[in-house]
Parts: C-alpha cells; structure tokens; sequence
C-alpha cells in the first residue's frame, strides 16, 4: 500500500504539489489524471525519491520512503517512462536484466525470466532477444521498457505516460493488452496520463489533479456519473456518458436472440417475426448468416435461408469481449436497432439492444 | 568505347599527375657535397635500369584507372601494383645513389627529388582510395600494405638504402637518433596521459555542471589559438621566474627550458580535443536513459561505468586519437626550447640548410603520427558498443 501523507513539493517560486494525501490500495490501478503542470509527474516521482519531497511523508506498507537508501527503495518499484529510456549500447536481453542483474540474480536465472517477460509483452524471445534499441519500433520500444520495469517482479509499478508517445491505434492495443497483463499480475500500479480515454479505459481508481491539488479520487464509474465540479466535469468533457460506456462489457447487457436456420421452411419463421419483429439466421454450425422481418416473408421463398437479408459478422456482429460502446459504434455505423453478440468463429450467443444500451 | 572504359577518378587523377611529375621533374638530386646546391636527376637519367619497370608498370597503373574491369580484380591488381610501384621507387633512387657514390666518391650526396615525392604521394592516394573502396576485401589490401612495409622495413636494415643522403645523415646520427626518437615518444605520450587525467574529468564536469561549460571552452580554446612558438617562449621567462621564488622546483629538475614547458604547453594543447570530446560523449547520452536508469535504482558510479560511459567512449577516443596526433606534430617544435625529440634533427637541418637532416626529423614524425592515427581508428572500431552508430 503506497500512502501520501500532506505531501507538498515547493520548487523555487511554484508549488507544484500542495498537501496531497492520497492511499493506493494493494493491486490497485491508480490513474494519476490532470492538465500539465498540474504535479502528476511530480507526484509520481516523488515516490520513487527521484524528487525529494519538501514536506509531509510518503509510506510503503507502513514504512517511510526516506529509511530505505534510495537505490534500495527504487530497485523494489518498477519504473517507466514516457521516452522509454532503453539503453542504445545494450541489446533489448540485456536492457530488461539490468535490475535482476544490479540484484546479483545469476545469469540462468535472468535470462528465463527476460525470456518469460518477452513472452509476456507479446515480443518473441527469439526475435527480439538479441536485437537493439535502434532496430524497435516505437510500439516494441515501449514494450521492452514495460518488460524492463517488471524485471525484478517490482510489486509496486510507476508509470509516467508510458504509452504517450506513440500512435493511437498501437496505443489502445498496448493498453488493452496491459490492462490483460494487470488482471494477471496484480501490481500496485500508479500511472500518470492526461488523456482521459486512456484513464476511463484501464483504472480502477483515477485521482484528478489541478494545480498541485486533489480535486477528486474515486473509481472511474464514480467520477464520470458524479464528477466533483466543474473542473472534473470539464475534464472529462461533454461525451461523458460515451466514454461510461467504454467501461461496460457488452455481455453484460446481452439478451437472448430469436433465431431460425438458414434451411429451416420461411413460414416456420412467420409467428417469431410476428413476435419479435425480426430474427437472426444461422448456419448449422450456429453462424450467424443474415436476418429476417416482415418485408422477407413477403419475398415468396421457400427458406429462411433464401429470403434473408444476409450481413457480414466481422461488420455488424458485437464479439464477446467489446465494450458498449463498441457495440453502439456498430449499430450507428450499421444503421441497426440490435445487433448479434457472437463468438471469435461468428456463432451466435445472444444480441444487445440499442434501447438497453440508452438505460445502461 | 563506352564498354571499354570506365575512369575511377582519383586514381586516374593521381597517377596521371604522376606521370607530369617524371616529365617535367627531377627524380633525385644530385649534390657534389652535403650543402652544395643540387642538380636534378630525371628519372630517364638514374643509373642502374630499374626505371624502365617503373615507367612501364605507371603506364599500366594509368590503364587500370581507366578501364572498364571487374571490382575485385581492380581492387586487387591496383593495390599490388601501388604497392610494388612504392618499393621500385625506393630502390630506384637508392641503387641510384650507390651507383653515383661508386663513380663520383663518397662526399657526393643523392637526395629523393620532387618526382620521387609526388609519384610516393599519388601512390599512397591511389592506395587508401583502393583501401576505402574495398569494402569486403579491406583485410586482404590492409595485408598488402604490411607486408609492402615489411619489405621496406627489411629494406632500411639490409643496407640497401644507405647511400640515399638521408640515411647518411642518420648514419651520422644513429646514437643520437634512437634517443630523440625515444624522448619524442616520451614526451608526446606523457603530454597526452597528463591530458587525459585532467581533460576527461573536465569534460565531465562540464557536462555535469552546465554553469562551468562557457569558462571551461573558452579558456581552452583561447589557450589552443596561441600559436605554439609563442606559447613555448612565454614559459620560459615564467618558469625560470618561479624555480627562482621556489627552489624545490629545482631539485625536481624543472627548469626555463627542457621537458618541463614542453610537456606543459604540449599537455594544454592536448586538453581540448580530450576534454571536448569527453563533454560530446557525454551530451550524446540521451537524459531519458539517465533518468529510467536513476529510477531503477542503479547508482551515479553504476550509471557512469555501465552506461554513460559505454555510450560516450568511441567520441572520447576520437578526442584523445586527435590529441595524440597533434602532440606528436607538436612535439618537434619543443626541440627549439631544449626538450629534444625528432624536431632536433629538423632544427639542425634548418640552421645548417641540410634538406635531408630535416627529413630525417620529419619523415619519422609524419610516420609515428600516421601509425597512431590508424591504431586508434582500429581501437576505436573494436571497442565501439553494437548497438551504436
């Protein structure tokens, strides 16, 4: 557990942190979130001692930062940065075994778990291994600074924007992929960013920073339904309720879904669609092919198959594991009131309703 | 035509300045006496035949440059020739001067003439091109270049070149010049060690402390601007001043003149290549590094020995490469404030207008400097991390 304690950072002419005090629960994904210059990345490195504190007491499950040597303190807490910092001399092996290796791990040792750390990051050991900072991409740099922060099993993580500065579409997935990697570990994670999404999409808790000062700690569901003022309100900006729903997983909301098969007689399908106004078809297996309403009964066919109106799954279905706010991008992109909830292979599961969607 | 031929440039370049030079110059001279003013000698007119293969293996190292042949086989076939061409020249004028000692006595003298110069010089362009363009086959030329040297070296010790004026004035010196050649060694490399031990850490410092960064530099550019005969005269009067104040530094042998200004004036030259390429090296760490490493936890000394200065070494090196270099040029001129060294040879030529007494100060400089120059390029290869550059 890491506990702020009015902790204040005065730089010459500009407080930067004013009296925060602050706790982060053990496993706890704490998302440090404030326009610049509002002391998150002071805040962070404070607690890794990399700036003193001016006043107030920082704790890790009790003990004062200040009793541990500085090196000592660092080595137990992961670190990592927005510019990575990999060292360009060193092969990306060698950059994630710095801390085990300052440690005196021996050199076995080391390598499975530089090995276990690639794998992990979804980097392939023998690929990546021997290679150089200057042959990563920004997105695998970024990796390997993730790997190298979790080298020597930390059980506290630090991380200034460490997705910051690459591109959106990498970004979201090394996000998701890190959020993946989080429900594994269980690190105490502390992460400091300034955009929002990002906040909303990974935390369990987020604190909102302005001017050196706490303006709201609270879970992210909390801070979006009841944001504390203006300022939080502002933050989040006008498409709040979009971005709660970021934070909802689609199968919760899932209903279950009339269906036909493709092969089965068009009249058989008439009392369903009567009922529910229309139907999913599906293949044998369960795949979703198309969907029928009251203009396909008047179409003269002789199965459901036939006189459907067929759509693409990879297009309009919702997979398993999406947001609502995935799910709603679809519909509005389709065009659609409902759309089916399927597997990775296409197989239907049930359907979500744009209507749940408003009340969620 | 155009499948035919294909002009490298430099080479052709070189060797067709070559070709003027035996046209329109002596390849040796002729001096009836030591200082008497000499009479040139055309390559067509030295004695013994050995001309005839160079005029005939030029005329092919000219072809070569302008035809159109395979990579390899031109590398090759270039570097061998040049190689073999630089020996003939050598022996050409040192079968020359026995010869005319024989006939004309022993007080005559046959110095190496401007044809000889220029043709060695477009020889050794010819050759580095060939070496810079090798790419894959660079050890195979690099090989022909020691073993081109080897056969000089056995050359020089045989006795075959004794009768070329410069290897009599060295004749007339040998005691003397192996102990000059070793205080010049001596005092460049002691120059440069002191450099290093006070450049490095100036460097570091700063780099480490932004505020001394303008005094540091300017000072020492200022000090590196001061022409060096200048320098050496200004210390004389003031060292002379302060052993007079403070007679221990008498006892320790420091005096006006001799090692002591030298190795101070040559160790201040030296400090600006060392300490501004220490402070490059430095810069060239990216802070990123320096901060994800402090926030691991890796201490100042963990951070300076196993990354800043891993990262910083090849530009250091370069520094000190530099600073070597210059101090062995430099140090000639110590000899005229008493330090000794190969400028003792030059300065003795000068005053006696003994061309080859200043060669045999000059050349042997002008070689230790190359052969330095080139083992640190070779260090600097080796010891360069990886993942760098």
């Amino acid at each position: 557990m890491i506990s702020l304690n009015q902790v204040t950072k005065e730089f010459p002419g500009k407080i930067a942190v004013n009296e925060l005090t602050f706790e982060v629960e053990r496993g706890e994904f704490c998302v440090i979130i404030g326009p610049s210059g509002c002391g998150k990345s002071t805040t962070l490195r404070m607690i890794n001692r990399l700036i003193p504190v001016s006043a107030g007491s920082i704790t890790l499950d009790g003990v004062d930062i200040y009793n541990y040597r500085p090196e000592e303190l660092r080595r137990q807490i992961g670190y990592a940065i927005q510019s990575v910092g990999l060292f360009p001399h060193m092969t990306v092996a060698r950059n994630i075994g710095i801390v085990p290796q300052l440690m005196n791990w021996d050199m076995s040792k080391i390598r499975r778990r530089t090995d276990e750390l690639l794998d992990l990051l979804n980097l392939d050991p023998g690929v990546y291994r021997d290679q150089y900072p200057r042959q990563l991409s920004g997105g695998e740099a970024q990796r390997v600074g993730v790997a190298r922060a979790l080298a020597a099993d930390p059980a506290i993580l630090l991380m200034d924007e460490p997705f910051g500065a690459i591109d959106p579409i990498t970004r979201e997935s090394l996000q998701t992929e890190f959020a993946r990697i989080q429900k594994e570990l269980k690190k105490t994670i502390v992460f400091v960013t300034h955009d929002i999404d990002e906040a909303i999409r990974i935390a369990t808790r987020i604190l909102v920073l302005k001017d050196g000062k706490l303006v709201q700690h609270d879970t992210p569901e909390n801070i979006m339904t009841a944001p504390a003022g203006r300022f939080v309100t502002e933050f989040i900006g006008t498409d709040r309720a979009l971005k709660r729903l970021s934070r909802l997983p689609a199968v919760n909301y899932m209903k279950e879904a009339p269906n036909v098969r493709e092969s089965d007689p068009l009249q058989s399908a008439a009392g369903l669609i009567a009922e529910h106004r229309y139907l999913w078809v599906l293949a044998h297996d369960g795949k979703v092919l198309g969907w029928l309403d009251e203009n396909s009964l008047k179409s003269g066919e002789q199965t459901a198959g036939l006189a459907m109106t067929s759509l693409d799954f990879r297009m309009s279905a919702v997979v398993t594991d999406s947001t609502l706010k995935e799910a709603l991008s679809r519909m509005v992109q389709q065009g659609i009131r409902s759309a089916p909830v399927v597997d990775m292979k296409g197989v239907l599961l049930g359907e979500i309703r744009m209507g749940d969607i408003l009340e969620a | 035509m155009r499948r035919l031929f294909s002009i490298k440039k430099v080479p052709f370049c070189a060797a067709a300045v070559g070709l003027a030079a035996i046209v329109f110059s002596g390849f040796v001279t002729f001096r009836p006496n030591r200082i008497a003013v000499g009479k040139a000698v055309f390559l067509n007119q030295t004695l013994g035949s050995l001309w005839v293969a160079i005029v005939i293996l030029w005329a092919v190292l000219i072809l070569l440059s302008a035809l159109r042949i395979p990579g390899r086989i031109h590398l090759f076939s270039t570097g061998l020739l040049s190689s073999t061409l630089i020996l003939l020249l050598i022996a050409t004028a040192a079968r020359h001067a026995s010869l005319t000692t024989q006939d004309a006595g022993s007080i005559t003298r046959t110095s190496l003439g401007p044809a000889f110069w220029i043709l060695l010089f477009a020889l050794i362009v010819i050759l580095t091109d060939t070496w810079q363009r090798s790419g894959k086959e660079k050890n195979l030329i690099t090989i022909m270049g020691i073993v081109t040297g080897g056969i000089l070296l056995g050359m020089l010790v045989s006795g075959d070149l004794d009768m070329l004026s410069i290897m009599r004035e060295y004749a007339n010196r040998k005691e003397r010049f192996s102990g000059e050649l070793l205080t010049h060694l001596a005092l460049a490399g002691s120059s440069v060690g002191l450099a290093l031990g006070l450049g490095i850490p100036l460097g570091l410092l700063a780099h480490r402390k932004k505020p001394l960064y303008t005094p540091t530099f300017f000072t020492l550019n200022t000090l590196q601007t001061i022409p060096s005969l200048a320098l050496f005269g200004i210390l004389i009067p003031v060292l002379a001043a302060a052993t007079l104040r403070f007679p221990v530094l008498t006892d320790m042998g420091i005096k006006g003149i001799g090692a002591a200004p030298a190795i101070i004036v040559l160790t201040v030259y030296s400090l600006l290549p060392v300490a501004r390429n220490t402070y490059i090296g430095f810069t060239t760490v990216d802070p990123a590094a320096i901060e994800a490493g402090t926030g691991m936890g890796m201490t100042r000394s963990q951070l300076l020995f196993r990354v800043e200065i891993p990262i910083a070494s090849p530009v250091i090196l370069n520094g000190i490469r530099v600073a070597l270099v210059q101090a062995i040029g430099l140090t000639a001129v110590a000899a005229l404030i008493g330090a000794g060294g190969l400028g003792v040879f030059i300065f003795q030529g000068l005053g006696q207008a003994a061309n080859d007494l200043i060669l045999l100060g000059a050349i042997p400089t002008i070689f230790i400097a190359v052969v330095v120059d080139s083992l640190m390029g070779g260090i600097i290869r080796v010891v360069q991390p990886k993942g760098l550059g």
